[in-house]
């Protein structure tokens, strides 16, 4: 019997923390989407530069193609 | 040292009507500082809670940082090219040669391709053909060749070594 209840309790324990996990994911990703494709569009998005003027995506779309460079930037200065 | 290649190649990349905009985690006046240190010309863009850095699905969950991937897209908006073997040292020219590749497919494309399969890839009304949008997300560059190669319709031969990876980079956007 308590053994049931152990099982049964350690269930619940792993459904909750799935639950957390869920809703931490939801909200990080309202769109529910991570990653992006080849020939698809690039999700839109809003950052400041080093002035702290937003730059927008958008901005560039009829004018001019876009290398999105993403880089870890661990270095301390430089490179 | 990524950065200092890019602004290497910048004006050349400007030539191909293409901008860098470069993103990772630092904020803006760190990013103002190293702008001015390495006398960088292009936008670096700060994404502090990596939020957008995770939405292209290119986060290091070690190291809390972007990892070294580059996307092309184009005029439209949509990605045609996705590099995730970046060499920091020569990524400016690597990324220039690559734009003009694309440039060079679209062209043989048009030419030898697009009558059946249709200007985006998406025509497949011609017997026996296959779609091809999309098929970058499944596909490597040897695999759309060796494709071509065997679908029989197409005797890939006439193009040059260089034309045919330039092909193969432009369907793989499509």
């Amino acid at each position: 019997m308590a053994i049931k209840f152990m099982q049964i309790s350690a269930a619940l324990l792993m459904l909750g923390a799935l639950a957390v996990v869920w809703s931490l994911a939801d909200e990080k990703y309202p769109d529910d989407k991570v990653g992006v494709k080849l020939g698809e569009g690039a999700p839109d998005f809003t950052l400041p530069n080093s002035e702290g003027r937003k730059v927008n995506l958008k901005d560039y779309r009829g004018k001019w193609q876009v290398a999105l460079v993403f880089y870890p930037a661990l270095f301390k200065a430089g490179g | 040292m990524e950065l200092r290649s890019l602004r290497d190649a910048a004006q050349e990349l400007e030539r191909l009507d293409t901008v860098i905009l470069a993103v990772s985690f630092r904020p803006p006046d760190f990013n103002k500082t190293l702008c001015e240190k390495e006398s960088l010309s292009f936008q670096l863009l700060s994404d502090e809670d990596c939020a957008v850095i995770q939405r292209y699905g290119v986060f290091n969950e070690q190291d809390r940082c972007a990892q070294r991937v580059t996307f092309l897209i184009d005029k439209d908006g949509i990605i045609r090219a996705i590099d995730r073997k970046v060499t920091p040292a020569t990524h400016g020219k690597d990324l220039a040669r690559l734009v003009s590749d694309l440039q060079r497919g679209k062209q043989l494309y048009e030419a030898a391709c697009a009558r059946c399969h249709g200007s985006d890839g998406g025509d497949t009304s011609y017997p026996g053909t296959r779609p091809l949008k999309g098929i970058g997300n499944h596909y490597d560059e040897d695999k759309v060749i060796e494709l071509t190669r065997n679908s029989g319709f197409v005797n890939i031969d006439l193009w040059s070594e260089d034309e045919r990876r330039a092909m193969a980079k432009y369907v793989r956007g499509l």
